[in-house]
C-alpha cells in the first residue's frame, strides 16, 4: 500500500502547557477529525480535573474533602484514583495526591522559607490514608484536606488524546501536552521521533536524546518552577514527609508504554530525591536522569551537544 | 525500550491499562462490550441449474447484564425452493444420470430461535445457548455449554464445549393415511437422531501480531441418518437378474436437463416421478429403487488449526486455516482456507479469500449399485461422494460513526468431482454444480 | 490441483517470533483486520451451507445447530 502521509500540527494551550497533536495522516479530513476528537477529549478532562474552574468536578470533590465529608464519584476518577493508590504504595507514601496543601506554605513567586508551624499544621492535613474508597463514592475521614490530580491528570490526558488519534485511523504521529508526550507511531517512513532533553542547568545543550517509536514520554526537573532560597534551587515539587520541596535530582526523564506510568515514575524519582535513580533502575524503565550536582544516568544519556 | 519484568513495574503497567479507554480498540479478548448490539444478515444462497436457492434472514440481540453479563437472542428464517437431486439412473454405458425429484419441488421453511447467555470472568468466560429449529419435516432441539479459561496474561486460552442437538426428521410427503404410506418411514412413526459435540481447543499469542489456534471436535451422531427424500438404484436383484420396470427387461434412461427433467420413452419412473406422487414403496422396490440408508451411527473427528497474522507495513492481516476430519464412514476431509484483510483507505477493509475443501467418497456411497450391498447400507447423496471444492469469496466491511458496522460479502462455490485430491474417489462430474452465496450484515451498537 | 496446495503451504509463518505479549503491546492483534470474521450471523450461515453440502459437520465451535441437513 503506499500511501503518502501529510504531516498536520495543531498547537494549543491546555492544562499550563503549550501542547501539540502532530499527526501523519493520508488526507486533512483525517487529520481534522482525529485532532478535534482528541482536543475535545483534553479540554473536557481540563474542565473536569482543573484546579481553576470554580464550580467544576474537582471543585465539589475538594469542598468534600475540605469537610471532612463523602461524595458520590464516577467510575473514571475512581480509575484515577485506583491508579493514584499504585503510585502511593510503591513509592512509600512519597507520591500522595493529598499532598497539594503544602502549596500553601511555599509562594513560588515570593521565596522565602516559611515558618515551620505552618508546615506542621498543613501536614496533619495531608495523608492518602485519610482518604477511603468503595464503589460509588469517596470518603474523606479528616476535614480540611484537597486533592491535586495534576500529577496524573495531564499524562492521563496525552494517553486518552493518542487512543483517539489511533481510534480514528491515525498510525504515526504524536500527543505533545507540555513535554509530556505519547507517540502514535513513528515516521511513516519507520523513522522513530528524536527527542532531546535540555540540559537542567544550560538551555544550550542537550544531556539526553530518545528514539522512540511508539510509547509515552515524560520529564520533570528543578528547572521550570522552582524556588530558590539561600541559593539553593528546590523543585516545585512538595514532599508529603518533610513538607518541603525537594533537593536531589535536576532533571529525569522516563519512557514508558503509557504516559501516565511515565510521569509518575518520574515524580516518584523527583520525590526520592538523591534515591530517585536507584529506585528507577529498580523499576526497569528506560531513563535519563542528572542531579544537582551534575551526575548524569540512565541509558538515554548523551555526551554533551 | 528495554522493560524487564519484574514485579514493581508490572504492578504499575497493569494499573496504568486499568484507566478507562487506555486501549485504543474496543475489544481486547473476552472483555465483554458495554453497549447493545442489534445484528441483522439477509443471506441469498442460489445453486447453478435453478437446483435450489434459499433466502435466509436472521435478527439478533446482545444485552450487557450488570457488570459481567451478557444476553442474546437470535432468530432466523430460512425459506428454501428448487430442486433437490434423489437418485441415479444408470444409462446404457453404465454412467450415471441424476434425476432431480421432479414435479415436486421442494419449499420448505426452517425457523431457528435460539437464546444464549455468558459470563465474562476476569480469567474466563463460560457461555451457554439453548434453541430450537422447526421445518415442515423437521424439529430440533439444540443446546451448548462453553467454557475458556485464559493464561499467562490472556496469552494462552483453553476452551472445551460440549453442543448437544435432538432431533426429529419425517418425510413430508407421507400424508397420514394415503395411499403411499411407507412403513419404513412414516408420518406416525417418526425418527430421531442425536448429534453431541465436544470440543477442545487452545488459543496462543505468539507475539504482538501473531496467533494460533488448535482445536479438536468430535461429532458423534446418531440415530435415523439416512436422507428420507432420496434413493439409490440397484441393477440386479439378490438373484442377479436385473430389476425390471413393468415388464421391460432393460432400465431406461432419463435425462435431467436444467431442473426440469426431461422424459425418454418408457421411462416409467420419470412419469411416475413427474405426476407429482411419489411410487408406493413396494412398486419402487420392484423396479430397484430403494430408499437412502446410512448407518445408524457416525462419528468425525476434526482437527482444526487457525493462523492470524498482522503486517504493519500494509496494515492488513492474512488468516490461515487447515482442518481435516477423520470420518468413521470414510468420507475424510481437508480443508485449505485463506483471507487477507486489508484497510483501504475511507474505513473500509476489504477480504478476498480462497477456500478449498476435498472429501473421499463414503465407503457406502455409489452412483448406481450393481446389486444390494450386505449389510444393506447405501446411499447415493451427492454430498458423501468423493469431490472437491473451490470457493472464491470477497467481503467489504465499513463502520460507521463507531455505531453502525456494515458487511457485504459473496462467495462463488465450485464443486467439483474433477478437484477431489482422491482421484480414485467414488463419484462423478454429473452431480457438479456451483453455488453464490450474497451476504448483507448489519450491526448496529447503542 | 497440487498445485494450489503448494501455493497454501509457501506461507511464511517463520518469520514470527515467540514472546509473551503485555496487554498493553495488544494493538495489533485487536484490530478489526485481524479478528477471524466481523459477523458472527455471517459465520453461522456460511458454515451451515458448508455443512449442508459437505461431509464434514463444522469443527469451527460453532456447536450441534440442529438443521434438516443430512
Amino acid at each position: 500500500m503506499s500511501n503518502t502521509f501529510a504531516l498536520s500540527c495543531f498547537e494549543f494551550k491546555a492544562m499550563g502547557s503549550p501542547c501539540a497533536l502532530r499527526l501523519y495522516a493520508e488526507n486533512a479530513e483525517i487529520a481534522a477529525q482525529a485532532t478535534c476528537a482528541a482536543v475535545s477529549e483534553i479540554q473536557r478532562l481540563e474542565d473536569k480535573y482543573s484546579r481553576y474552574k470554580p464550580g467544576n468536578f474537582l471543585y465539589h470533590i475538594n469542598k468534600a474533602a475540605s469537610n471532612g465529608t463523602s461524595i458520590a464519584v464516577d467510575s473514571e476518577f475512581l480509575s484515577l484514583l485506583d491508579y493514584a493508590d499504585t503510585c502511593y504504595r510503591q513509592s512509600d507514601g512519597l507520591f500522595d495526591i493529598t499532598s497539594g496543601v503544602l502549596r500553601k506554605a511555599w509562594n513560588f513567586n515570593q521565596p522565602q522559607i516559611p515558618d515551620p508551624e505552618i508546615i506542621t499544621q498543613l501536614q496533619q492535613r495531608i495523608g492518602w490514608q485519610h482518604v477511603e474508597r468503595n464503589a460509588e463514592s469517596i470518603c474523606f475521614l479528616k476535614p480540611g484536606m484537597e486533592l491535586d490530580m495534576g500529577g496524573i491528570v495531564k499524562e492521563y490526558a496525552a494517553d486518552r488524546a493518542a487512543a483517539i488519534c489511533k481510534e480514528k485511523g491515525i498510525r504515526y504521529g504524536l500527543v505533545d501536552m507540555g513535554g509530556d508526550m505519547h507517540i502514535i507511531g513513528p515516521h511513516p517512513d519507520g523513522k522513530p521521533w528524536t527527542i532531546n532533553i535540555r540540559h537542567p542547568r544550560n538551555p544550550a545543550m542537550n544531556f539526553a536524546s530518545f528514539q522512540i517509536s511508539r510509547g509515552a514520554l515524560a520529564s520533570s526537573g528543578d528547572y521550570e518552577r522552582n524556588i530558590i532560597i539561600d541559593n539553593q534551587r528546590y523543585s516545585h515539587i512538595l514532599s508529603p514527609k518533610t513538607g518541603w520541596p525537594v533537593h536531589g535530582l535536576a532533571a529525569v526523564s522516563v519512557v514508558a508504554p503509557q504516559c501516565v506510568l511515565a510521569g509518575s515514575a518520574c515524580t516518584i524519582a523527583m520525590l526520592k530525591e538523591f534515591a530517585g535513580t536507584a529506585w528507577l533502575d529498580e523499576l526497569g524503565l528506560d531513563y535519563a536522569a542528572m542531579d544537582v550536582n551534575g551526575g548524569a544516568s540512565g541509558s538515554a544519556i548523551t555526551s554533551p551537544v | 525500550m528495554a522493560v524487564t519484568k519484574n514485579d514493581k513495574l508490572k504492578l504499575f503497567l497493569s494499573a496504568a491499562m486499568a484507566l478507562p479507554g487506555m486501549a485504543a480498540h474496543a475489544a481486547d479478548s473476552g472483555v465483554r462490550a458495554d453497549s447493545i448490539k442489534i445484528d441483522y444478515n439477509h443471506g441469498d444462497y442460489s445453486e447453478s441449474g435453478n437446483r435450489m436457492s434459499v433466502k435466509a434472514d436472521q435478527l439478533g440481540i446482545t444485552i450487557p447484564i450488570a457488570a459481567n453479563y451478557e444476553i442474546g437472542l437470535n432468530a432466523l428464517t430460512e425459506v428454501t425452493s428448487g430442486a433437490s437431486p434423489v437418485f441415479y439412473l444408470a444409462n446404457e454405458g453404465d454412467a450415471p444420470v441424476m434425476v432431480l425429484q421432479a414435479g415436486a419441488s421442494i419449499k420448505d421453511q426452517r425457523d431457528v430461535a435460539e437464546i444464549s447467555g455468558a459470563y465474562y470472568g476476569s480469567d474466563n468466560l463460560i457461555s451457554a445457548n439453548i434453541g430450537n429449529s422447526q421445518e415442515d419435516d423437521y424439529k430440533a432441539q439444540f443446546y451448548g455449554v462453553n467454557y475458556l479459561h485464559y493464561f499467562n496474561a490472556k496469552n494462552t486460552s483453553l476452551i472445551a464445549g460440549y453442543s448437544e442437538s435432538n432431533d426429529d426428521v419425517w418425510n413430508v410427503y407421507f400424508p397420514k393415511g394415503s395411499a403411499n404410506f411407507d412403513p419404513f418411514l412414516d408420518v406416525k412413526n417418526v425418527k430421531s437422531k442425536k448429534q453431541q459435540e465436544l470440543v477442545i481447543g487452545v488459543d496462543q499469542l505468539l507475539n504482538e501480531s501473531s496467533r494460533i489456534q488448535f482445536t479438536l471436535t468430535s461429532v458423534s451422531t446418531s440415530g435415523y441418518l439416512s436422507d428420507p427424500y432420496k434413493r439409490v438404484y440397484i441393477q440386479n436383484d439378490a438373484s442377479g437378474n436385473p430389476y425390471k420396470f413393468f415388464g421391460n427387461t432393460a432400465p431406461e434412461f432419463y435425462q435431467a436437463v436444467g431442473g426440469t427433467p426431461e422424459k425418454l420413452e418408457q421411462s416409467l419412473i420419470a412419469a411416475g416421478e413427474n405426476l407429482g406422487f411419489e411410487l408406493t414403496p413396494a412398486f419402487r422396490n420392484s423396479i430397484g429403487v430403494f430408499n437412502d440408508s446410512r448407518p445408524k451411527n457416525h462419528q468425525q473427528y476434526i482437527f482444526l488449526t487457525r493462523f492470524s497474522h498482522y503486517i504493519e507495513t500494509t496494515d492488513s492481516a492474512l488468516h490461515f486455516d487447515w482442518r481435516f476430519n477423520s470420518d468413521d464412514w470414510g468420507a475424510q476431509s481437508s480443508t485449505f482456507e485463506a483471507q487477507w484483510s486489508q484497510n483501504i483507505p475511507g474505513g473500509v477493509i476489504i477480504t478476498p479469500g480462497i477456500r478449498y475443501y476435498s472429501q473421499d467418497s463414503a465407503d457406502f456411497y455409489n452412483q448406481v449399485f450393481a446389486s444390494k450391498p450386505g449389510d444393506d447400507i447405501y446411499s447415493s447423496d451427492y454430498r458423501l461422494a468423493g469431490f472437491g471444492a473451490i470457493s472464491y469469496k470477497l467481503a467489504v466491511d465499513k463502520t460507521f460513526f463507531n455505531q453502525l458496522a456494515l458487511r457485504l460479502s459473496y462467495e462463488y462455490y465450485d464443486r467439483s468431482y474433477d478437484l477431489a485430491w482422491n482421484s480414485s474417489s467414488k463419484g462423478s462430474s454429473v452431480d457438479d454444480y456451483t453455488y453464490q452465496l450474497i451476504s448483507l450484515s448489519v450491526g448496529y451498537s447503542f | 490441483m497440487k498445485k494450489i496446495l503448494t501455493l497454501l503451504a509457501v506461507v511464511n509463518i517463520s518469520a514470527c517470533a515467540f514472546s509473551h505479549v503485555e496487554p498493553w503491546e495488544r494493538g495489533n492483534l485487536a484490530k478489526p483486520v485481524m479478528s477471524n470474521s466481523s459477523s458472527a450471523q455471517h459465520t453461522a450461515l456460511e458454515q451451515h451451507t458448508y455443512t449442508s453440502k459437505e461431509a464434514t459437520q463444522g469443527g469451527y465451535s460453532i456447536g450441534a445447530g440442529g438443521c434438516g441437513c443430512n
